[in-house]
């Protein structure tokens, strides 16, 4: 155990729960088979996880929903016991599950502050030595002797954060605090675990913020479905999740046009498909290349093709025409096929709405308008290479951006390649 | 690694644990015991008008209305003593033990946002739910003692026995709440009947009534309630009262040691899996 801060072998949890088809209370007593049936199923929330943990290490645990991560947390803080296997953890551990477990509405700031670092495990003493930096970190001020169920949500946010920032544990085990709060609160709490990262605490820290994880964790582990797939470095881990993100996420949605289709038309969309550099779904900074399949029913001259992307709630992000970039086609009668790649889509992770449409005489001509060709998600990833997370709230597009300062160039903010 | 490892304490987490490894849970994370039966006072009468005063005025309106209805009115015996001091010293270990019952057996359930959140013995939260309990008991103790005091009334040779009494109550009302708080987060049901039941119990226990005031062909039923020989005790030692029939209570106070005991059994053993299925 020398040098580990924590070590997990073979760790399993197996759920009961009651089987969806068990018999009702009164079918025990009207049918002799209700007595035979099965009452619980077993699931199997995780299956043989092992790793381990140097001390000072923070080590990200990462998978999607229902892979198993919360109950490996649980376990490891000991809310819940493993069905099997067995966890080492060496010196005090503070978990931190939620924020403000335990506050109580009707109770001063102050006092919450109390209770809830003493049910942390901080000693009252400690509490009391910490009370003032606690109070300077929330910013909550002269509020802090009035009940704070009259404190807005984003007050008890901080407050409850504060109380934790301060813990002074050996070993953190964080879940998804990070995921509240605005953008500049959660800034704040990445500068915190930073902190905690750079005096040598062991850390555990599960979250679905992969430019967190990546920034943050020096390793990861991902979970799927209970097992460990892979445990390595962060960005190496994060990358594989994302990859196998990208592979199964049902959200990119092809089009097929429908027979009835504007019969008229010389020119449709029968189909289009998009697809990010690795695999359906993008990942955020990546190229996206999108296939089109265009009927043709007569010979045209100089048609052109426009598509536009658009938010779900109806902000056009941009439209790009062919002839922009000097592209128009003459086409005979049949099946063309035409691929568009956007090799720098600055892209913020949320839903994605393309149009096309096809015409000649910049639109004097329409032939096809398709409003929702395609539907698509931007998965997020730490595209400016130093954890922040660059998401939907930042408007429909981002930037980059270089700073100069009295002559004095910073760093170029560039995506990595 | 060149530098030795500090000396840290180790945890280790599998599927068993012992007493050993209870003991000392107990004693690593007392902070949360201060924490969760602070939080339990102190909310308590917050947003109220007359605050702490209910502790007095709560007992105080119940004797009132006993002593009219039991006293006056039904003549129901309290050995030469004032009914009302009578009722008093019968309500004062009733209503500690009803109050830590039905606010134990509900606790693990109420407070499972925190228990699903947090690791701390789960029996800490039972004996917080009992905090406010042994606030109001010891109000409750006070304005007998000064209502004693108003009768010229004194404490007999057997004034002793109040405190063996009195821990005895303790220790049942606990093991009790933990019983049910433990039933409580599997089945609901018994957060249903509690009220229910402890409405028959004040009366299916000397609380307004002798044990001597039931005839003595059906007395013994009384000894299988638990609370019989406690309160009994109590009352005789605190207002000096002859001390009740001795099998009674040694009958009593064997099903007194079996429900403590139990309700600390059962609550460990399920401990463990309580999250899962609260």
């Amino acid at each position: 155990m020398s040098g580990l801060a924590v070590r997990a072998e073979s760790l399993a949890k197996r759920y009961r729960i009651p089987h969806p088809q068990a018999p009702s209370v009164r079918s025990y007593l009207t049918s002799r088979r209700a007595w035979s049936s099965p009452r619980t199923v077993n699931v199997d929330a995780l299956r043989d996880v092992s790793f381990e943990v140097p001390e000072g290490e923070v080590f990200g645990i990462i998978g999607r929903n229902g892979a198993g991560k919360s109950t490996l947390l649980k376990i490891l803080s000991r809310i819940t016991t493993p069905s099997g296997g067995r966890a080492t953890i060496r010196g005090r551990v503070a978990s931190l599950l939620e924020v403000g477990t335990g506050f109580h509405p009707e109770l001063t700031g102050r006092e919450n502050v109390f209770l809830n670092g003493m049910l942390l495990g901080m000693p009252r003493r400690e509490v009391l030595r910490a009370f003032d930096a606690i109070c300077d970190f929330s910013g909550i001020g002269q509020y802090i002797d009035v009940p704070i169920k009259r404190y807005s949500s984003g007050m008890q946010l901080r407050l409850a954060f504060a109380v934790a920032a301060h813990l002074a544990a050996d070993t953190m085990i964080i879940d998804e605090v990070l995921a509240v709060g605005d953008a500049e609160f959660q800034a704040k709490c990445t500068g915190a675990m930073q902190d905690a990262a750079g005096a040598g605490r062991t850390t555990l820290f599960v979250s679905h913020n992969m430019p967190a994880v990546e920034n943050l964790c020096s390793r990861a582990m991902l979970l799927d479905r209970g097992t460990v797939t892979r445990i390595g470095t962060a960005s190496a881990v994060v990358r594989e999740y994302l990859k196998g993100a990208a592979e199964s996420s049902q959200e990119a949605s092809g089009y097929d046009a429908p027979e009835s289709h504007a019969p008229a038309a010389l020119v449709r969309f029968r189909a289009a498909r998009l697809a990010g550099a690795t695999g359906a779904t993008p990942i955020q900074g990546e190229s996206i290349s999108v296939d089109i399949e265009l009927d043709v029913r007569q010979p045209v001259r100089q048609l052109q093709v426009e598509f536009s992307l658009w938010t779900v709630e109806g902000s056009l992000i941009a439209s790009t025409c062919s002839s922009d970039y000097g592209c128009t086609w003459d086409l005979s009668t049949g099946s063309h096929r035409l691929a568009i790649r956007l090799p720098s889509a600055r892209l913020l992770p949320r839903t994605h709405i393309l149009s096309l449409r096809a015409f000649l005489d910049w639109g004097h001509t329409l032939f096809d308008h398709v409003p929702r060709a395609l539907t698509f998600e931007v998965l997020p990833r730490d595209v400016l290479g130093h954890g922040v997370a660059l998401l939907a709230d930042r408007g429909v597009t981002w930037l980059p951006a270089s700073f100069t300062l009295d002559g004095q160039q910073a760093e170029p903010l560039v995506p990595p390649s | 690694m060149s530098v030795p490892a500090r000396e840290l304490p180790v945890v280790i987490i599998d599927g068993t644990g012992g007493w050993a490894r209870w003991w000392a849970d107990l004693r690593d994370y007392r902070g949360a015991l201060q924490s969760l039966a602070w939080r339990n006072l102190r909310s308590r009468y917050k947003q109220s008008l007359l605050g702490v005063l209910w502790a007095l005025l709560q007992p105080a309106v119940q004797v009132g209305v006993f002593t009219l209805l039991f006293g006056v009115l039904a003549h129901i015996p309290s050995d030469g003593v004032p009914y009302a001091l009578f009722a008093l010293a019968g309500l004062l270990p009733w209503n500690f033990f009803s109050k830590v019952v039905s606010e134990g057996a509900q606790s693990l359930v109420v407070n499972q946002n925190i228990i699903t959140k947090l690791f701390f013995p789960r029996v800490y939260l039972v004996i917080a739910a009992g905090a406010s309990a042994a606030v109001d008991g010891a109000v409750t103790l006070a304005l007998l003692l000064g209502a004693m005091a108003w009768y010229g009334l004194w404490p007999g040779p057997h004034a002793w026995l109040v405190l063996p009494a009195l821990l005895g109550v303790v220790l049942l009302s606990f093991g009790m709440a933990a019983l049910l708080a433990a039933l409580n987060a599997r089945w609901r049901d018994v957060q249903h009947t509690l009220p229910f039941l402890l409405q028959v119990g004040m009366l299916a226990t000397p609380v307004i009534y002798r044990a001597s005031f039931v005839p003595g062909k059906w007395r013994w039923l009384l000894g299988l309630n638990p609370l019989t020989g406690l309160i009994e005790v109590f009352r005789s030692a605190i207002l000096g009262l002859p001390l009740p029939d001795q099998r009674l209570v040694m009958l009593s106070l064997f099903f007194s040691a079996m429900a403590t005991l139990g309700g600390v059994w059962l609550f460990r053993r399920t401990e463990s899996i309580i999250v899962d299925v609260v």
